[in-house]
């Protein structure tokens, strides 16, 4: 592009700001600025770091587990290059870190910190369910309880949107609770394999440790699965018999199904 | 060409008001609160569901409430992202606000967002590109926005215009009008030395000026290559410096009584330190209403 056209083009200025901005030897912005070198890059820096400042809180507030586990400094180095390597898609913040895992798993595998992928995920979901859509629970006991048995088979349940299931390998859900709300005490990723339900069904974020067959039962109780073929599923997948109807209550009286379909 | 606007209900009585931020939010929810009307940025409010909009809507049955965004981008080259813009008009169906805002200044590029307030260049080029922009959001929203004139850190070479030229172009190729964030003026006519904030102000059309903004700032040193240079910066952190509500005062008498807010967004202090700098701004808005009776 001739100099004189590309100095007057708006995007060509743009595009060489926001390149300086994500790595500081991208220069030729400066040759749009009245200033020395020095004073072109030290102006500049006010805008790297507000941009860079930015989006550490965000990442700060959402990981708050994986910085106390790795420390600060390890968090910085993360959050550099997350800011660096995955650029924010939106104007607004909500849904910014979401490959955060990813760069964990990228960066820290040999470090022996297998668990903190997940860590990283779990925090993204319990970040994720308090933006989630809200529902009324309309969850008709009376309906419900005056069901005649044989149309039980064929129910499907909605599940509050705010629901999400999560599996790990690692105690996980100990590790979360004991690195959060400033809580220093690390515990290591211990191998056992955890089952998870993050939800806002109540206003407040939540996560429920859950059996196995709980997290099998709400996971494709979620898939719109007809409750004979979500008992029959678990069923063959864990050779054990099991009280589906305890599942019922537990989960329609802590609003996590708010309505159901006779089908 | 702009959509027609259909004006929102104005603020009445106490046209002063505070920047709604979390630390206040229970204050606001426990008993009413002395103050005319309150501000909140848009994008904190773009969830689907949750207690934040919950505690919004329930705040707003009591105070007329006013939606200042800060991620339209509406100085980027690239067009404005419809996708962003629609979070935004679910908000105002939902809250009704009295004014809806955003800044001169852009923030996207090739989809990529940097989720800042970053300069322009006061030139034709990106005259137009803001004005589509701005025609773009009145049309969609059908409604008149605000602008905010922007803290800056840099100018740039070959500028076509100065700041208040290109708003008041801007406002007339439009139908936008202007939030006149005073303690902005400040800060871009003391880092660039570029204008005088009372020959701004005086420049700026009359009949443009809708809503004030008032903060305070910090200083910060850089490096010039010879010495050591002051620029300040547009932190929101602190009370309004004198230098500040100096200029509040001759955009008062310029403009006339003018619906004004107080932002504090980093190290918020107690909700009565807001009020105080509220109260403030209110004194000075009833001394020239006396003066002009």
């Amino acid at each position: 592009m001739p100099k004189k056209i590309a100095e007057q083009n708006l995007l060509y200025l743009q595009r060489e700001f926001t390149k300086h901005l994500i790595d500081r030897d991208e220069k030729d912005i400066l040759k749009f600025l009245p200033y020395s070198k020095e004073e072109s890059i030290s102006r500049l820096n006010i805008y790297r770091n507000n941009v860079n400042g930015n989006f550490e809180s965000v990442l700060s507030s959402t990981f708050e587990a994986v910085k106390t586990v790795v420390g600060e400094q390890c968090f910085k180095f993360l959050t550099t290059k997350y800011i660096k390597n995955y650029h924010s898609k939106s104007g607004n913040l909500d849904l910014y870190g979401e490959e955060f895992p990813i760069l964990i798993r990228d960066n820290l595998a040999k470090h022996k910190l297998d668990y903190l992928e997940d860590l990283a995920k779990l925090e993204f979901l319990y970040h994720k369910s308090y933006f989630s859509k809200d529902a009324k629970n309309i969850f008709d006991l009376e309906k419900f309880k005056n069901l005649k048995p044989e149309k039980f088979y064929n129910l499907t349940f909605t599940i509050h949107p705010s629901c999400y299931f999560f599996s790990s390998n690692f105690s996980i859900y100990s590790i979360w609770k004991n690195n959060t709300k400033n809580k220093q005490k690390i515990v290591s990723g211990k191998k056992e394999k955890e089952f998870l339900l993050i939800d806002r069904s109540l206003d407040i974020p939540k996560i429920t440790k859950l059996s196995h067959n709980q997290y099998l039962f709400l996971s494709l109780i979620a898939k719109k699965k007809k409750l004979y073929e979500t008992y029959e599923a678990i069923y063959k997948k864990t050779n054990q018999d099991f009280d589906i109807g305890s599942f019922l209550n537990l989960f329609i009286s802590s609003a996590i199904l708010v309505d159901f379909t006779i089908n | 060409m702009t959509t027609k606007i259909t004006q929102k209900s104005p603020i009445h009585n106490d046209i002063v008001g505070i920047g709604l931020r979390s630390p206040h939010i229970n204050s606001f929810l426990k008993k009413t609160q002395k103050i005319g009307w309150l501000e909140v940025h848009s994008e904190n409010y773009y969830a689907e569901g949750g207690p934040s909009i919950k505690n919004l809507k329930k705040i707003r049955e009591n105070y007329p409430i006013s939606l200042h965004c800060v991620g339209n981008s509406l100085g980027s080259f690239q067009k404005i992202d419809l996708n962003h813009l629609k979070k935004l008009k679910n908000l105002i169906e939902t809250i009704d606000p009295v004014f809806v805002s955003d800044h001169i200044s852009w923030g996207m590029i090739d989809n990529n967002h940097f989720n800042d307030l970053l300069p322009l260049p006061y030139n034709y080029k990106s005259l137009a590109a803001i004005a589509d922009n701005v025609d773009a959001m009145q049309n969609f929203l059908k409604r008149e926005i605000l602008v905010e004139n922007p803290s800056s850190y840099i100018s740039f070479k070959n500028e076509e215009m100065d700041e208040a030229d290109f708003i008041n172009q801007l406002t007339k190729k439009t139908g936008c009008f202007l939030l006149l964030d005073v303690n902005n003026i400040f800060v871009s006519s003391s880092n660039n030395k570029n204008f005088k904030p009372h020959s701004y102000l005086k420049k700026l059309n009359k009949e443009i000026v809708k809503e004030i903004h008032l903060a305070g700032h910090s200083k910060s040193k850089i490096f010039d290559g010879k010495k050591n240079k002051t620029l300040l910066i547009d932190t929101h952190n602190n009370e309004v410096c004198k230098e500040v509500w100096n200029i509040y005062m001759t955009a008062i008498k310029n403009f006339g009584q003018i619906p004004t807010l107080i932002e504090w967004d980093q190290d918020i202090p107690e909700l009565k330190v807001l009020l105080s700098e509220a109260t403030k701004a209110r004194k000075i808005l009833q001394k020239n209403a006396k003066k002009n009776s």
